[in-house]
């Protein structure tokens, strides 16, 4: 039997017999859920569906984002697959030259994408035809994407790596600083462990706080409920933070027997969460002055990083399992609800910062870490 | 000198130690004790990992009240030391230097002498749990402490490994007068002179 036969059956096959009933409600859904109404047929409909993403880059990349989710759900079962101890038998593959091992999971991967690969091709040739060039590109790269970052993922899977660092992730692994500081360390551990929360928490922090102030225009400016949408997000964070801490303590804790100051271990820990932060800064930055004031702009920066500093700093001293800390992050949103209601946003983001700072300086040292 | 005052740990109200006074001279030094006993407990707490009541100094320089001197003069290495996966050996000894202020290429030697030259650019994550231990503790003798603190150090290393971390306990103790504490579960330490600490019923005592 070939490695192809292998990769067919082991994989493939069980992929389509897990999902065969999701298969065929989307078949039915593209083909034949569209009626003859007014003598639109699936085909027109179909056209005109493309035309409208070809039209709007944003409705284009929401509908690419949507494949994103769908192709890393692919990959998840795949995956999952791989890891299995009965399916150590593909290590088999490892036997082969790289290049061959990688053509053969790109085909498996269009054998598990088809829709993806057939729908995108078609609408490349509707842009083309119509001189949406650009549009083409961008569609053609996603489909490349879409392809080849998983085959790389499943043959470091199949060669027995834990995790795979991506490109963005070897590229800026290249820089010393990343690989030898207290910051670049974490910087690098929440992306390459945490990337789905972190682009969720980016896109919901970003993407919500950027359209909800888009009309947010005099002489309806209107900044509380703006404020709620934007901490929220921030306060979300805080699942990034508690796996952050466990990972310094479990992991660097050599490095925190060093003879380090709390004063500069607090320090390090706000630049970390500063950088976090950068996404939120610029979109605070784009949207001043007009959609959000100056002064506003500011409240925001300061809340933002005063919450996150004091939720890594009672997560330093106190730990918490993940409920207790839901828990936590909970009536820190109620106290900015009631902050952003009484319109004391500035004087909780001192008091915030003060207490996170006091806090670690108190009991910075008392910590004491145990893996659940 | 390390002296401990009044110590005590409780885990959950139940105590797990309880040292009255303890003066210990510059040598090496052996805790022996049964598995639960609070050796590793004991360690944590003289490399400020973890929490006690009570006081603990080296050559009068108190831990809680001079966190950070203290700490300078400490180098601790941990039964079963984890890294950052993703990292490199080389990057963490250039992390470890970095926090501590060392320039020094005093690691060559002790990357050379563990037979680590070959896995040092590789990432951690490719280790063996006995490279990992090795890796622990070139970081630990990089450091040149006054007080070396090693839980359980040949745990998972091979007998060429142990020779010559042997070797470099009793090199650290003549040359830097350093002095040394550890834990070990072995049977025969390949140590030619050594003090030995017991931990019993929560108390410490010495043994000749």
């Amino acid at each position: 039997m070939s490695p192809a036969t292998v990769l067919s059956r082991s994989v493939v096959r069980p992929f389509y017999r897990a999902n065969a009933g999701t298969f065929i409600f989307f078949l039915t859904l593209m083909l034949f859920a569209v009626g003859h109404l007014n003598g639109a047929g699936p085909v027109k409909y179909h056209l005109a569906l493309i035309l409208g993403m070809l039209d709007n880059y944003l409705f284009l990349l929401l509908v690419m984002f949507c494949w994103y989710l769908y192709v890393r759900r692919v990959e998840g079962f795949v995956l999952q697959r791989i890891r299995r101890p009965d399916y150590e038998f593909l290590s088999i593959l490892n036997t082969i030259s790289y290049q061959r091992k990688i053509s053969m999971l790109l085909s498996m991967q269009l054998l598990l994408l088809p829709i993806v690969s057939l729908y995108g091709l078609l609408i490349i040739g509707v842009a083309v035809k119509h001189q949406y060039f650009v549009q083409a590109g961008i569609v053609l790269g996603f489909l490349f994407f879409f392809h080849i970052r998983p085959a790389m993922v499943y043959s470091s899977a199949i060669s027995g790596e834990t995790t795979y660092a991506g490109l963005f992730n070897r590229l800026i692994s290249r820089i010393s600083w990343v690989n030898t500081t207290y910051t670049g360390i974490h910087i690098q551990f929440i992306m390459r462990k945490l990337p789905g929360p972190l682009v969720a928490i980016k896109c919901f922090t970003c993407g919500l706080l950027y359209l909800a102030a888009r009309n947010n225009l005099p002489p309806d400016y209107e900044v509380q409920l703006l404020f709620l949408f934007f901490i929220t997000g921030v306060v979300a964070h805080s699942i990034l933070i508690i796996q952050m801490t466990e990972f310094s303590y479990a992991h660097l804790e050599q490095m925190r027997a060093g003879p380090i100051s709390l004063v500069r271990r607090w320090m390090r820990t706000a630049l970390l969460l500063l950088i976090l932060l950068i996404p939120e800064l610029l979109t605070i930055v784009v949207l001043l002055p007009v959609r959000l004031h100056p002064a506003d702009g500011l409240s925001f920066v300061l809340a933002s990083v005063s919450s996150l500093t004091f939720i890594a700093s009672v997560a330093g001293v106190q730990h918490f399992n993940k409920r207790q800390f839901l828990s936590f992050s909970f009536l820190i949103l109620t106290g900015w609800f009631i902050a952003t209601m009484t319109g004391t946003i500035d004087i909780v983001s001192v008091v915030l910062l003060s207490a996170s700072l006091m806090l670690y300086l108190k009991y910075g040292y008392n910590y004491e870490y145990t893996s659940e | 000198m390390l002296l401990l005052q009044n110590v005590r740990k409780y885990y959950d109200r139940r105590e797990i130690l309880s040292i009255a006074s303890l003066t210990l001279e510059n040598d090496i030094y052996v805790v022996k004790g049964e598995n639960g006993s609070g050796k590793s407990t004991l360690l944590k707490m003289i490399a400020g990992l973890i929490p006690f009541q009570g006081e603990i100094r080296i050559d009068g320089v108190d831990l809680k009240a001079a966190p950070v001197a203290y700490r300078g003069a400490v180098g601790w290495s941990a039964a079963e030391p984890l890294f950052p996966d993703f990292l490199t050996g080389k990057e963490i000894i250039a992390f470890y230097n970095g926090l501590r202020r060392k320039n020094g290429s005093g690691h060559n030697e002790l990357i050379e002498l563990l037979h680590m030259t070959e896995f040092i650019d590789q990432k951690t994550g490719t280790y063996s749990s006995g490279m990992l231990k090795k890796l622990s503790l070139i970081l630990a003798f990089t450091a040149q402490p006054k007080l070396l603190v090693l839980d359980e150090p040949f745990i998972t290393l091979d007998d060429h490994a142990i020779d010559q971390v042997n070797r470099l306990i009793i090199r650290m103790h003549e040359d830097q007068k350093s002095f040394v504490l550890m834990s070990t579960h072995q049977g025969t330490v390949g140590l030619p002179s050594f003090r030995k600490l017991r931990i019993h019923d929560h108390q410490i005592s010495t043994e000749s």
